[in-house]
């Protein structure tokens, strides 16, 4: 299975969204990272057919995504960033009528709505209003209905949004044992969701891909370039506005810090083990700049 | 002997020669069984008969009680031009057709669209079941009413339709009009088929309260011009309904044309 997105662009009005965005997928995990704003749901939107491409198109294995229809739609699974529900529904009912619109036989929309409110820890609360939820609960629900048709293109736009770090850990094993047969895009600006399940990570920014490849080898790029040293307090306010800092810990008179730099940024800064986070800091630090 | 027919049969059979096209083409088809597992997935007729379960108790609760209730009136109530009857036919039009409004906003509620058209049935077929039921479902109403008015009272027919029908289809041409209308255009001109603007399906405004007043403006038009005393349930304003009616109906096609297009738009 491959899937790719030919020169996708989105322009609203005066802004890009996305602009002229091509890659090929095939099976495996793939984690869009970027800043808020930086075209991540308007890239999945297009993909999901949610939004129509100011230009480029959408293929799977070689066919044009809206010309499938309910073909491309019976083997994808979507979560969106927020999900609305009848307010009457309860757990059931919402997966049962999204079974329905999924076209997925009764019997077995029955036993697969069962069996992922199993999944994702929801099953007591199965005949529970959707509006008593909570908003990690609710987020378990939208991955269970985004995995009731067992999709073969499953697209989740920030979905750890409101999980507690227990569920977090639980919602990335539970993706990452599901990869085997299926295209999975995670979009997220949470580096920790997608840095040790994704097989390819793709930053984004400004509409486009800044950078693609597999979490080892972004890593790589920062190699050499994460530091850490201690700042006297009063030198601090000068040294934070001219450096790109990934953590700062209050230490007496000094400030011990996690700086991201081409050069060693202060006398007696030791050179550290990079990861991803700091990759994502120095990529959208120009922003903050 | 088994075995010597055996061997005389496997002399002279010929193996097929190795098909690289062969093997792609039985990969290809493994593939299609596994993308589409057809025995999970229903018929369209079969959704929609699914989807009746998934309209609210609300709905079919007010249908049923409001129906009672008008045949109550219509067996209880006189029959002449002047009666109150007429305007209560008239008000019940908009009365169920808030109740239906109520049914297809479900449909248009914030991040359940972005989930209805992400699913293999279309937002197009959801709406039109919704519409086709909530349409049966009155006209039934409509229809119940008609024939204890010709059964019991010996009404014509087409009265009772006629005077039902217009403030109906004019409530239902305004709750189409305020859905389509909420919805927020991008104002992007649509380079595929659809050849109008495409509308982007982000709006949390609900055109509930606009159905709600634009049924309340109905009603009150009705009362109004039967305290004020215009008996516009006299025969000779008969020409007057029928236009009405026309045009109402003409109006209400056209919205829900409009609604469907959109909604088959962006789901192709």
């Amino acid at each position: 299975m491959r899937l790719i997105l030919e020169r996708l662009s989105k322009q609203f009005k005066n802004k890009i969204a996305v602009e002229q965005v091509s890659v090929a997928l095939t099976e495996g995990i793939y984690g869009f990272l970027g800043a808020n704003g930086a075209g991540k749901t308007t890239l999945i939107q297009m993909v999901c057919g949610i939004v129509e491409p100011t230009a480029g198109e959408v293929k799977l294995d070689g066919k044009n995504t809206v010309s499938m229809g309910e073909d491309f739609r019976d083997l994808l699974g979507y979560l969106p960033q927020e999900f609305g529900y009848t307010p009457g529904f309860t757990a059931k009912d919402f997966l049962l009528y999204i079974s329905s619109i999924k076209g997925l036989e009764p019997k077995f929309a029955k036993k697969k709505t069962e069996e992922l409110l199993r999944l994702v820890n929801l099953e007591e609360e199965t005949n529970h209003k959707i509006r008593t939820f909570s908003g990690g609960m609710k987020r378990r629900l939208g991955i269970a209905q985004a995995l009731l048709n067992d999709p073969k293109i499953l697209i989740l736009d920030e979905p750890t949004a409101g999980l507690d770090p227990k569920e977090r850990v639980y919602f990335r094993n539970l993706i990452s044992g599901m990869s085997k047969d299926k295209i999975i895009i995670i979009s997220t600006h949470i580096v920790s969701d997608i840095e040790y399940i994704s097989d390819r990570i793709l930053v984004m920014k400004k509409g486009r891909f800044i950078l693609d490849g597999p979490a080892e080898e972004l890593v790589a790029e920062v190699d050499g370039m994460v530091w850490g040293c201690a700042v006297p307090q009063k030198e601090w306010p000068g040294f934070e506005q001219a450096h790109c800092i990934a953590n700062a810990h209050n230490r007496g008179n000094m400030v011990e810090a996690r700086v991201i730099s081409g050069q060693c940024p202060y006398k007696g800064a030791k050179k550290l083990e990079p990861v991803l986070e700091d990759l994502y800091l120095q990529c959208f630090y120009e922003e903050k700049g | 002997m088994r075995n010597r027919k055996l061997k005389r049969r496997l002399a002279v059979l010929t193996v097929p020669q190795y098909s690289y096209e062969g093997l792609e083409n039985t990969i290809a088809k493994a593939r299609g069984i596994q993308f589409h597992p057809e025995k999970q997935r229903m018929t369209t007729r079969q959704f929609f008969l699914d989807q009746i379960r998934f309209i609210r108790k609300e709905f079919w609760g007010m249908k049923l009680i409001f129906t009672a209730f008008l045949a109550y009136l219509l067996l209880s109530g006189g029959v002449d031009p002047e009666s109150w009857l007429w305007t209560f036919v008239a008000i019940s039009g908009p009365v169920l057709c808030l109740a239906n409004a109520n049914v297809l906003c479900d449909v248009y509620r914030p991040g359940m669209l972005e989930l209805q058209m992400t699913a293999r049935n279309s937002l197009q077929k959801v709406l039109i079941f919704r519409l086709m039921v909530s349409g049966v479902m009155d006209l039934l109403a409509f229809s119940c009413g008609a024939a204890i008015l010709t059964l019991w009272k010996g009404v014509y027919l087409w009265r009772m339709f006629l005077y039902a029908v217009v403030p109906y289809n004019l409530m239902c041409m305004g709750c189409l009009a305020a859905l389509h209308r909420t919805q927020v255009a991008s104002g992007i001109k649509d380079p595929s088929d659809c050849g109008h603007h495409m509308i982007i399906y982000k709006t949390e405004e609900s055109p509930l309260p606009y159905c709600m007043a634009w049924g309340i403006a109905i009603v009150f038009i009705m009362i109004l011009l039967k305290t004020e005393g215009y008996q516009i349930f006299e025969p000779e304003n008969v020409t007057v309904w029928v236009a009405l009616a026309a045009f109402s109906t003409l109006g209400a096609i056209r919205e829900m044309k409009k609604l469907i297009r959109y909604a088959a738009c962006k789901a192709a």
